[in-house]
């Protein structure tokens, strides 16, 4: 098992940008008194203010790193370091047998793994049936909030609309105030597309369109929440999702899932007010489907750590219910292959706008969708970022100025494989994968 | 689509104001329709649940049925050259360091300049740093030229701001629109190209547009003419001594006086030859210098440009002698009488023309450079004259400069140490030696609050230490020191030093 790091993956590991710097410091072969790599485990030791080094380790898969020093940051600069170290100058870890402390370390962690096993045992019935009334309970109350939240947003948009959006939109207190009070009705992502909606006055020229999309966009959630019993399990998912109701992870793992080599194809971290939001697209290559990870940090969280693009990873991942599922659970990580990647997953832009379309059928609101399209050529043209196959059929990108210039001087005019997000009218890219590189955009 | 756009106005401007229902064209309309029976709007809030159901209807058919739009442009030509060998990792790591860490930028340079001679290139995505970077800073613009490889050429090419940087000087000598249209910095660099290149078309190039121009262009643009001057310029140049600008005019002698054999130069000689007389020294008696400045102006100076009036407060003679002999090169005069600058200078100690011969040389000098002489007048007089410093070849300045570590008490080092924030070019290990015991010496003393603040502007000089100092810079150094700042300078200086001696050893041997 070989894990393929790279310094740019190494960079997205830092919690910040000072914690890099000085990780980058010690980034050199003869500051470490030892260096070593066995079984996707890296250690290394190096002098710090006491008398006794510090002692650091990795292990790569997860990734999750340890050491001895009393930093506070994670992972500290010696952890980053010595990653550094392994993506500059792999050999340069040339012992290969554990020194105890590493031992030690490694014996614990698998020790800690059977124990959270075990603790998900199950408990006597009674409790359990208890257990299952209080959630019933829960379950209720807050239904019977987001009814109400739901028909209040309803009769108060019809008000606007009724008034007209234009004059509407100029008033943006009156649309945060209706959005906090759907995150007091326990329906937050009801409050973040009202956000969208009157951020929309500010999307360009054709911004009224876009407003209007959005209003629509939301009066269909509504009414689809207000006869969601006559609807398809799977439909009442997307609702369920839609409206930001969280489902019980622990539950969800319970479920048998599916067990693929996932390609991680690419990763897009955005930040939301003071959140952060990691989104990991990965493609089984043997099911031919898609999934997608979400990660949350608040403020200076560390953000969890997963497979750099391009790698491959044999896992099991369970999928949370809907009528398009790729939201996924990680629930077994058999670790990673070192294969060259799988490009099956790369089709035409035809292809894609078929794809599209099926999935729009089943789901109205799809605003997210895995793109991967093969031998398309980046393309500046007048002003504008696009991709163009080879029968000139064109796709706009969404990218800053600076990107794109990195994808053009990354393709150099030649077809590559783009992997993106499409939203229906541009395509925001996150990695190219060229014939000897991959890299994220 | 007519529906959208009556979706459009009636949710913008209000749906009370609607009186119709929607229709749509072909397929859709099936669906709309079910949304207004009877055909007609109905009334209270069913009014804006249909305008909303439609809209998400129409929105959806629009998004459902778009298609790929044509590219309707010229592909540009991919890049299929082959490309040079990538940089080691290591090189390329030191590289990103250097990008993103702002206590590393004033490096880049010296990097890029070794890295430009192993003929490697960076990776492709590091182009469009480099050469943003490249639009900023001309000097670096040849190093990033060869690194970024044909790749960062193809792509340069694209991007209207980059094309122009890159060192090809045909491809920008052949867009006539920079000399035409350009600002008066991108005509300069046109200019200063072309001068490069061919030094006479240059001078064409400059003399069909000169009368056109106004006087601090004209000054500007004549101040390139020192690239590859030569007596074919002499003409010209003389025509210059006559311009309306002042500035033209002084500018047009000093490039003249460069020029030994020109008329100008052979006037101003004779003229001063007349006013000074160096008389030898012998065994017994002093060498001596002779100044004989006549009393009246001579109307032919003015066309050499020797003004009559002085500036207030100054005497009219030794105006007179500070402009003749600000436009002679000091090293004539060393050639001229057989004598060291230093012999000169000793000479004027008690000189009754002292000042105005001290200011004319000074000025000289700064026309027109002169290791020797420079070094000459820091001995004698202040040391920490910084234009002085950078006119004298790195052998001299190291030798003044260690001169003056070794000879200073170090409880006085603390006047020394800023000075040689002056000496800017790379320094030898001997020198860097010597400066590392200096400030081992000046540490281990007691320091006053301001002397160790002070230390703050030295950190620069592990921009300029031999990085096979690296280790002994960290020996003599001790840490910490009972100043914060000053230990904090000491780390700095490490991690500058260490990193420059890391990634030239990553660059020499790959």
């Amino acid at each position: 098992m070989t894990n393929h790091w790279t310094t740019e993956h190494v960079n997205t590991l830092a919690p910040d940008a000072a914690s890099l710097k000085n990780g980058r410091a010690l980034a050199v072969v003869s500051k470490w008194q030892t260096l070593g790599q066995a079984d996707g485990i890296l250690w290394g030791e190096i002098k710090g203010s006491g008398s006794k080094p510090y002692q650091t380790c990795i292990e790569q898969t997860t990734p999750s790193f340890k050491c001895s020093c009393p930093s506070r940051k994670f992972p500290c600069k010696h952890g980053l370091g010595l990653a550094l170290v392994y993506t500059a100058q792999p050999d340069a870890l040339n012992q290969t047998d554990f020194p105890d402390w590493v031992a030690e370390w490694v014996n614990k962690r698998t020790q800690k793994q059977t124990a959270k096993v075990s603790a998900a045992e199950p408990v006597d019935e009674a409790t359990l049936k208890k257990r299952e009334k209080a959630q019933e309970k829960r379950q209720a109350a807050r239904s019977d909030k987001v009814s109400t939240g739901v028909a209040e947003l309803q009769t108060w948009l019809y008000d606007q609309v009724r008034q007209g959006l234009s004059q509407s939109v100029m008033d943006s207190r009156a649309w945060d105030k209706m959005a906090a009070r759907m995150i007091d009705a326990q329906a937050p992502a009801l409050a973040r597309r009202l956000q969208q909606c009157a951020q929309a006055r500010f999307s360009g020229d054709a911004w009224q369109e876009k407003l209007l999309t959005e209003v629509a966009h939301l009066h269909l959630l509504l009414a689809a929440y207000q006869r969601r019993e006559e609807l398809s399990p799977d439909v009442q998912a997307d609702i369920a999702a839609y409206i930001g109701e969280t489902s019980n992870k622990t539950e969800l793992l319970t479920q048998t899932g599916v067990t693929d080599d996932w390609l991680i194809i690419g990763q897009a971290i955005e930040e939301q007010d003071a959140m952060r939001i990691q989104r990991t697209w990965l493609y089984g290559t043997q099911q031919q489907r898609y999934a997608l990870l979400l990660d949350f940090a608040i403020a200076n969280q560390t953000m969890t750590l997963r497979p750099a693009v391009g790698s491959t990873l044999n896992a099991e991942l369970v999928f949370y219910a809907g009528s398009y599922p790729i939201r996924a659970l990680l629930k077994q990580d058999n670790g990673a292959l070192s294969v060259t990647p799988d490009l099956s997953a790369f089709i035409s832009i035809p292809t894609l706008f078929q794809a599209f379309q099926s999935q729009l059928a089943l789901s109205p609101w799809l605003s997210q969708f895995p793109c991967a399209l093969g031998a398309v050529t980046p393309v500046r043209h007048d002003e504008q970022w696009l991709l163009v196959d080879s029968d000139l059929m064109t796709l706009p990108l969404k990218i800053t100025d600076s990107k794109g210039w990195h994808l053009l001087a990354l393709s150099g005019g030649h077809a590559v494989n783009i992997f993106g997000e499409w939203n229906g009218d541009t395509l925001s890219p996150l990695a190219i994968f060229t014939p000897t590189t991959v890299e994220r955009l | 689509m007519q529906i959208w756009q009556d979706l459009i106005k009636y949710s913008l401007i209000g749906s009370e104001r609607q009186n119709a229902p929607l229709n749509a064209d072909g397929d859709l309309q099936a669906y709309i329709s079910q949304l207004y029976p009877n055909n007609t709007v109905p009334t209270g809030e069913a009014r804006e649940q249909a305008l909303l159901s439609a809209a998400a209807l129409a929105a959806q058919y629009r998004l459902a049925g778009q298609q790929a739009a044509t590219f309707n442009g010229t592909l540009p030509v991919a890049d299929d050259a082959e490309p040079l060998p990538l940089l080691s990792p290591l090189c390329i790591s030191h590289l990103q360091r250097l990008l993103n860490d702002n206590e590393l930028k004033s490096i880049l340079p010296e990097w890029l300049a070794l890295a430009a001679i192993v003929k490697r290139r960076v990776p492709f995505a590091s182009i469009p740093q480099l050469l943003e970077l490249a639009t900023q800073n001309r000097s670096i613009r040849p190093a990033i030229t060869a690194l970024i490889d044909k790749r960062g050429q193809w792509l340069a090419a694209q991007h209207p701001d980059w094309q122009k940087l890159l060192v090809q000087t045909d491809a920008i000598l052949d867009d006539v629109s920079i000399w035409e249209d350009g600002s008066p910095a991108q005509r300069e660099e046109y200019l200063r190209q072309y001068r490069e290149q061919d030094a006479a078309k240059a001078r064409e190039l400059l003399q069909a547009v000169w009368k056109q121009e106004p006087a601090a262009t004209r000054q500007s643009l004549l101040a390139v003419f020192s690239v590859n001057l030569s007596s074919e310029d002499e003409a010209f140049l003389n025509t210059c001594l006559e311009d309306r600008s002042k500035g033209v005019r002084q500018l047009a002698a000093t490039l003249l006086g460069q020029l030994p054999d020109s008329a100008f130069s052979q006037r101003q000689k004779h003229r001063l030859n007349t006013w000074l007389r160096f008389e030898k020294g012998g065994l017994l008696k002093k060498a001596k210098l002779i100044v004989d400045l006549p009393e009246t102006c001579d109307k032919t100076w003015l066309a050499d440009g020797i003004e009559e009036k002085p500036p207030q407060g100054k005497g009219a003679k030794a105006w007179w002698l500070e402009q003749a002999l600000s436009v002679v090169p000091p090293a004539y005069w060393s050639a001229h009488w057989h004598t060291s600058p230093d012999d000169i200078l000793t000479m004027l100690k008690k000189h009754e023309w002292r000042d105005a011969l001290l200011m004319a040389w000074r000025q000289a000098l700064q026309n027109y450079p002169d290791s020797d002489w420079a070094e000459t007048f820091l001995t004698h007089f202040n040391n920490s004259e910084q234009p002085l410093w950078q006119l004298l070849n790195a052998a001299h300045a190291e030798r003044l400069a260690a001169q003056l570590l070794t000879s200073t008490e170090t409880s006085k080092l603390s006047n020394v140490l800023p000075i040689l924030n002056h000496v800017q070019h790379a320094w030898s290990v001997d020198f860097s030696t010597c400066v590392i015991n200096a400030l081992q010496r000046h540490t281990q003393q007691k320091l006053t609050a301001n002397e160790a603040y002070a230390y703050y502007y030295l950190s620069d000089f592990a921009r300029h230490l031999a990085p096979e100092c690296t280790d002994l810079l960290s020996s003599c150094l001790q840490k910490p020191h009972e100043y914060e700042q000053i230990t904090r300078v000491i780390d700095k200086m490490f991690y500058m030093l260490s990193f420059r001696r890391d990634m030239t050893n990553a660059l020499t041997n790959p």
